[in-house]
């Protein structure tokens, strides 16, 4: 169903505004198709501005984002929109188009100037909210749904936009339990099994660890650690960044492994 | 939205408007008792009935044709300035252009430029000048801002329009009385054509803006959900807001310019509309502009019938019998908005 995926490089990206002319790298990252990285760090480490610079939102003030081998301000927006989907941090659902009209908008870049969603499109934005549990609520207007089920349906915008580099900062924000492992499952299954580049900001380091194939870990606007999941998300690693204390427990199945933060440790924070 | 839904509403929108165009020769001033069969009559032999026919195809027709094109334009443009502010109370009046295009009309009233060319009069250029200015002024302020809100561009465009109606109390202090009861005439908004060619000259340019403010009805969709999500899927969108901007202020310049400022009719319309076809853009545009072409004519109708009613019920005869449409279009427009409020809240 879905094109695979793309690579995507980072080639010392650098990124500042006005205010913070060097808040963001260099740095340098290969990310290729099939893998599902989770971009953790603390608050203000630059994980959005990261996520938006992949997205071609934000142009580097030096490097490149490189799409294949193709740095991105090479590549014609609307070109672009086919292969990169983007969900921002908090999407506004304060506008009253029922859910489905919403993630058959995510067609829009491949109708390629068509008027109507055809057949296909349509077909496309069924099976994606049947993925993300939307389709109950189809016809409700967006604005009626609770903040869970509005973050789903853009989630589904995304999907139905059939990218090869899917980017979602804190996609699972304001989900429920359930709804939290369905979807980062599904990330993982949009990956693994079908071959996307999929990159995920969160908070959630547990959710990493279990789902994520690799992790990116930000710190103030530097790389701090990248890899695999189970080399970057260990306390060891972790602890003196987020600047508390950190253990690994493992639950029954022994699948999951839980990042326990006991206290805040005197280090971390003051170290840096 | 498939496409029998989308023909659907628009084949009903125009025929609605076809058949409010064809009963317009019909509808006129009470007292001059050219209804229906008159004018069907003069239709069949123009030399029969001459002054019948004059009056049918020559005043009362042009008059509908131009009511028609502001309402379509405002409409259309209400529409897309509410999507593009999301707001709204946004309105195409709302960057100022009323007010730039009444202090246009209001200087060439009070120097007396009272000169026209080709259906085109001073008083109008002016106010056409006048509504340029303001849309001028503001991308002069907001050039070089890198990112700029809607929200700013609506604050600096809310002052521009004050700044402008200042300087028309200023003018209308300087006026005599007879120029002050021109200019308070001419801010009322009135549709009134001298002829067939009156009412058509503005038609190239307003129909220009109307093509390329529709064109742009699927990335105005996306522009909805978000400027973050719409860009990423290919809309650029600072040349969206630039291009709509431009263009629905350059068509209602053209109505401010030709029938004064037309109020209500840009707030309700597109909002009536959405209400019955909902917000995809590709249907509530087209929809909007029609209905507002439906609205304001009919307005038009009310506005010289209204007097003549009043008039039988006290058994007076009001010599002057043509309200301005502007009035009409308050008095229609200001309770329907307060019903649609009162649905939205509820």
């Amino acid at each position: 169903m879905i094109e695979s995926g793309a690579n995507m490089s980072l080639d010392r990206v650098a990124f500042g505004f006005p205010a913070r002319p060097s808040f963001l790298g260099p740095l340098s990252a290969e990310l290729h198709a099939g893998e599902c990285w989770g971009v953790v760090g603390p608050n203000g480490a630059g994980k959005s501005t990261l996520l938006r610079l992949a997205a071609g939102l934000h142009t580097p003030t030096s490097g490149h984002v490189l799409l294949d081998g193709t740095p991105l301000s090479r590549i014609a927006s609307p070109h672009r929109a086919r292969s990169i989907a983007f969900l921002p941090q908090n999407p506004s659902s304060d506008f009253p188009l029922p859910a489905g009209d919403v993630v058959l908008m995510g067609r829009f870049p491949h109708r390629r100037g068509g008027f109507f969603e055809g057949a296909a499109d349509r077909s496309i934005a069924r099976s994606v909210m049947d993925r993300t549990r939307t389709r109950s609520f189809e016809s409700r207007m967006l604005s009626t749904l609770s903040g869970g089920e509005a973050q789903r349906v853009h989630l589904a915008a995304a999907m139905a936009q059939q990218p090869r580099v899917l980017l979602l900062d804190e996609p699972t924000a304001s989900l429920d339990l359930r709804h939290e492992l369905d979807i980062f499952g599904m990330l993982r299954e949009l990956a693994v099994a079908e071959g996307l580049l999929v990159l995920v900001v969160t908070h959630d380091l547990n959710l990493a660890a279990r789902f994520c194939t690799h992790a990116l870990l930000l710190d103030d606007g530097r790389l701090a650690a990248i890899g695999c999941a189970d080399d970057v998300l260990t306390p060891e690693v972790l602890a003196p960044i987020y600047g508390v204390e950190l253990s690994i427990a493992a639950t029954a199945d022994g699948a999951m492994r839980v990042l326990t933060a006991s206290r805040i440790s005197g280090t971390g924070l003051a170290e840096k | 939205m498939s496409p029998g839904r989308y023909f659907l509403w628009l084949t009903g929108c125009t025929l609605l408007l076809g058949l409010v165009f064809l009963f317009s020769p019909a509808v006129g001033p009470a007292d001059s008792r050219i209804g229906v069969p008159e004018v069907w009559r003069a239709w069949r032999s123009p030399t029969e009935y001459p002054t019948a026919y004059n009056i049918a195809f020559n005043l009362r027709l042009p008059r509908a044709l131009l009511a028609v094109q502001a309402g379509i334009t405002l409409g259309l443009c209400g529409g897309v300035f509410q999507v593009l502010f999301r707001n709204p109370l946004a309105t195409p009046y709302t960057l100022g252009i009323s007010s730039g295009g009444s202090l246009g009309a209001l200087i060439a009233l009070k120097l007396g430029w009272d000169a026209a060319a080709w259906g085109v009069s001073c008083v109008a250029l002016s106010a056409f000048a006048g509504a340029g200015a303001v849309i001028g002024t503001l991308f002069l302020f907001t050039r070089g801002i890198r990112r700029l809100t809607t929200n700013e561009l609506l604050l600096a465009g809310v002052t521009m329009g004050l700044f402008c109606s200042a300087m028309m109390m200023f003018v209308m202090y300087l006026s005599t009385e007879r120029q002050t009861f021109d200019m308070v005439r001419w801010m009322m908004g009135s549709i009134v054509t001298i002829g067939l060619r009156d009412s058509l000259a503005q038609l190239p340019l307003m129909a220009l803006c109307w093509i390329v403010l529709i064109s742009r009805t699927q990335a105005l969709n996306q522009y909805m959900i978000g400027d973050e999500i719409a860009a990423t899927r290919g809309v650029n969108i600072a040349r969206l807001q630039t291009v709509c901007i431009v263009f629905a202020s350059l068509a209602t310049a053209t109505v401010v310019a030709t029938c004064g400022p037309i109020g209500f009719v840009g707030l309700v319309v597109p909002q009536m509309v959405a209400l019955i076809v909902g917000h995809d853009c590709r249907l509530l545009l087209p929809c909007a502009a029609l209905a507002g072409g439906v609205f304001l004519a009919v307005c038009d109708w009310f506005s010289q019938l209204a007097l003549g009613w009043v008039g039988l019920a006290t058994g007076r005869t009001l010599s002057s019998a043509v309200l301005p449409t502007g009035v009409v279009t308050a008095m229609v427009g200001v309770p329907i908005f307060l019903l649609l409020l009162r649905r939205r809240s509820s």
